[in-house]
């Protein structure tokens, strides 16, 4: 059960969060803390942190683990193969005709019409996890970090690794 | 792109082989980083170091957030941006409507709308 449980809840996302990336992460949020009840929106939040240090696309990231830690080597197979699956399939089949219609009205309509969507799917993952870091850290680290950490990814466009890093250290040193 | 390339060259197998390779490194080092953490979960540095993540997080989501709203605001306008922005926001938070329902009936309306339709 639980191995299908992992291939519809990475199967979904990648079948409509197309376009991949970013798009996926407030998808399977949905799917692994409300859907399945797996995490916390907490929990949630410290793998995305951590998948986000790392190189390499956060989708087969998140899969990869989240697959391992609910359903061991198997899970992770599986997780990964729904995440893959959709759009290798696409991409085998269809490149060259996703290709020529990728530019026309039609595609770009609809792609564009998506777009709010997701934006208010990832506001309110912002907004969740915000509030439980504020609740976890309290109110003066919160908007410490939360200041630092948008001077430095936003204005000196220093890479999310470092910054992550960084907040490591200083959660290790000055948060109790 | 690993898959695609690994199907072109070698088959099949060739997709499974560029998939493993390029996905396995990144998935371990998950694995193994998440279970070293978690063996010293309760100590006050490592408590201190997961709650000084969840603020940075934060301002990465608002950041995607706010890219894709500028990104909306190119593509469709700000009139049609606020309006499936704010029933897509009715629907998710309030009426707890599956987004997968909400992304399939806007890409079907895409689909549909004539030319001449607005966006």
């Amino acid at each position: 059960l639980i191995y299908w449980q992992l291939f519809l809840a990475f199967l979904v996302p990648s079948i409509v969060g197309y376009g991949g990336g970013p798009a996926f992460i407030p998808l399977i949020q949905n799917e692994v803390t409300n859907r399945y009840g797996w995490y916390t929106i907490d929990r949630f939040g410290e793998l995305l942190a951590i998948a986000n240090a790392l190189p390499g696309p956060i989708a087969t990231k998140m899969a990869g683990y989240i697959g391992y830690e609910q359903g061991g080597f198997a899970g992770s197979a599986v997780a990964l193969f729904a995440t893959i699956a959709p759009s290798l399939l696409a991409m085998i089949m269809l490149l060259g005709i996703l290709l020529r219609f990728k530019d026309s009205p039609k595609v770009q309509r609809m792609t564009g019409l998506v777009k709010p969507t997701i934006t208010v799917l990832m506001g309110v993952l912002s907004y969740q996890l915000l509030f439980t870091a504020w609740h976890k850290a309290g109110t003066i680290h919160t908007v410490v970090l939360l200041a630092v950490g948008f001077l430095l990814l936003e204005k000196f466009k220093v890479q999310p690794v470092y910054v992550i890093l960084g907040a490591l250290l200083y959660g290790g040193l000055l948060i109790r | 792109m690993a898959g695609y390339i690994g199907y072109r060259k070698a088959g099949p197998a060739g997709m499974l082989v560029a998939l493993f390779a390029t996905v396995a490194p990144t998935v371990a080092i998950m694995i193994s980083l998440i279970g070293v953490l978690s063996v010293y979960h309760d100590a006050p540095a490592v408590q201190g170091m997961l709650k000084a993540i969840g603020p940075i997080i934060g301002v990465m989501m608002v950041q995607l957030t706010y890219s894709f709203f500028r990104q909306s605001l190119k593509g469709i306008g700000w009139l049609l941006t606020l309006i499936i922005g704010v029933v897509s926001l009715i629907c998710y938070q309030f009426l707890g409507v599956h987004p997968a329902f909400l992304i399939f009936a806007l890409l079907l309306w895409g689909l549909t709308a004539k030319r001449g339709d607005r966006a």
